[in-house]
């Protein structure tokens, strides 16, 4: 009896392996992947609300706030090119609003993703996108031009004279919206991929303008040349930091 | 043959809302029918709910927006879209967690007291089939209730819907509302007139007791001073204003952002602009309007709403 159960016992456990194997060995048709944001500081995850950092005007400043758009999302390889329509709300001191996933992805030995952080001219517009308390949260007014901000990037630095103030980098409008682009090798060839990409908040504040919060304004959104300014240095801010 | 309470059929509610307002989740265990928001609406005017004689009602009157002057509790209005409960946020999750946290801690309630009564024993085994009323039970039936106390028709809503017109200076308080002018809509979102976060909008430099706000439920440092941002829906009917009642004018509210904001180390960056730190420095004028367009947040239809009245 005893051998009859252990017998019956290793055929449930080969099946299992065997159909756990199978599912694994299959090569899928189109995968898909999880892509999380991650903020840092140069090489380190930024410690929110802490006034630990220095950017390259001299500033202290913390990060309370990193809220943005990340849509026009294109992977390219030598033989194929995936593009994403869809449009992510990224929250990125809330873990559950860091990550999103790109479904469909045809495996591939992608060398370069692309993407906007902000909306594209045709999604632009005030109330194209679903009503959510986070997409309501980041409406541009009418008033002001109408759509959605594409970042709100807020903290606190020092000032000159060592008092605490807050700043609110704020980017929206059609003219600002930022493209990123990052070339290197993504293997996009498994189930559940994941790439984790970096948000280097020092390269906001640098390249090609230093942006000294003490003189250029600590507030961006009625200021068109403070936005520009800003849209100009986020070029090189995403990188990816994991990739497995 | 008589139908046994429990074969009665429910008569499904739907809730609706404008295009502006997010969608309002309702979970599929605890769809809304017009029974169940009644049930609730019997607890919410009940003292059976407490142990000390007091009913929802008593802290939040319909005639001014489910608050009361005396209490200056949050008001009830449109928290069927909320996340964040309380000034300082202790509860957080869907409308049944903050319902269950009313009935087990603000109240204690006395389920013995509630499963001998004989129309509460009827009425939610008609609702939910049930021959114990449980304290999760209580939770469910307020929620109903609490997700059909919506308010979406004041004069602003009319304006946004293009089927009514803003006077001169509802209209000029408007634009400074939602503008750089008076910067009221990165906290009070179009639409539910709150972005359901927390905030330290000036009213103190240094923090003590419930002036320290978020702080006192997460104990840290950047909480200082923050409160959750209520709906400015029908601002001018739930007065005194602010977590501790200290305004009791929407003029005074105003005079606040305009030149008496406090700096702190946890104020919101929104407010410190550079060309209006510490305050707005709006006119006279400019004040008035802002005031005007505020009131057009008032909504009667809301708070004459049958079904959310006295049973």
């Amino acid at each position: 009896m005893k051998k009859e159960y252990i017998i019956v016992l290793c055929i449930f456990f080969a099946t299992l392996l065997f159909f756990s194997c199978k599912k694994k060995s299959i090569d899928p048709s189109y995968t898909k992947a999880k892509i999380t944001i991650q903020m840092t500081s140069g090489a380190n995850a930024v410690i929110w609300d802490s006034l630990n950092y220095t950017n390259a005007a001299g500033n202290k400043f913390s990060v309370s706030t990193a809220n943005f758009f990340i849509s026009g999302i294109v992977l390219k390889s030598a033989t194929k090119t995936y593009a994403s329509n869809k449009v992510f709300y990224i929250d990125a001191k809330v873990s559950s609003k860091a990550h999103f996933w790109l479904d469909s992805i045809p495996p591939n030995d992608y060398t370069e993703i692309s993407f906007y952080l902000g909306l594209d001219k045709n999604t632009n517009k005030s109330n194209s996108l679903p009503a959510t308390v986070d997409n309501s949260n980041m409406a541009w007014p009418d008033l002001m031009g109408g759509g959605y901000h594409f970042l709100k990037l807020e903290g606190t630095y020092l000032d000159s004279a060592n008092v605490t103030k807050g700043y609110a980098i704020h980017l929206g409008r059609n003219e600002n919206l930022v493209s990123a682009k990052i070339t290197q090798n993504l293997h996009q060839q498994y189930w559940n991929h994941e790439y984790k990409i970096s948000f280097n908040v020092n390269e906001v504040f640098t390249n090609p303008t230093i942006y000294d919060l003490n003189f250029e304004k600590n507030y961006t959104m009625s200021d068109s040349l403070a936005m520009l300014k800003i849209k100009n240095n986020m070029n090189d801010v995403f990188t990816i930091i994991q990739n497995n | 043959m008589p139908v046994a309470e429990e074969d009665v059929p429910l008569t499904p509610y739907p809730v609706t809302w404008p295009y502006y307002f997010p969608n309002l989740e309702i979970p599929d265990e605890n769809q809304m029918t017009l029974e169940g928001i009644n049930l609730g609406r019997h607890l919410y005017y009940d003292t059976i709910l407490s142990r000390d004689g007091r009913a929802c009602a008593d802290c939040h009157s319909s005639a001014s927006a489910f608050t009361t002057y005396t209490s200056n509790a949050l008001p009830h209005i449109n928290l069927g879209w909320n996340s964040n409960f309380l000034w300082n946020g202790k509860v957080q999750g869907k409308m049944e967690d903050i319902m269950l946290f009313e009935v087990k801690e603000f109240f204690n309630t006395d389920l013995d007291k509630i499963n001998q009564s004989a129309f509460y024993k009827k009425e939610f085994k008609k609702v939910y089939k049930a021959d114990n009323v449980t304290a999760e039970l209580l939770s469910y039936a307020l929620s109903q209730f609490f997700r059909a106390m919506v308010s979406k028709n004041s004069l602003c809503d009319k304006f946004i819907l293009h089927t009514a017109n803003l006077n001169d200076s509802e209209m000029r308080g408007f634009n400074i509302f939602t503008t750089e002018k008076g910067d009221c809509f990165h906290c009070h979102s179009l639409g539910l007139f709150t972005d359901n976060k927390f905030h330290n909008i000036g009213l103190d430099s240094i923090f003590l007791g419930q002036n320290m706000g978020r702080y006192n439920y997460t104990g840290l440092n950047k909480d200082l001073g923050l409160f959750k941002t209520p709906t400015l829906r029908n601002i001018e009917l739930t007065a005194p204003y602010m977590h501790d009642g200290r305004y009791t004018t929407l003029e005074e509210v105003v005079e606040h952002y305009n030149s008496k904001v406090k700096h702190s180390n946890t104020l919101d960056p929104i407010m410190t602009k550079p060309s209006k730190l510490y305050g707005l420095g709006l006119t006279p004028q400019e004040k008035q309007d802002l005031v005007a367009f505020l009131k057009t947040l008032t909504d009667n239809d809301f708070i004459n709403n049958p079904l959310l009245q006295k049973p």
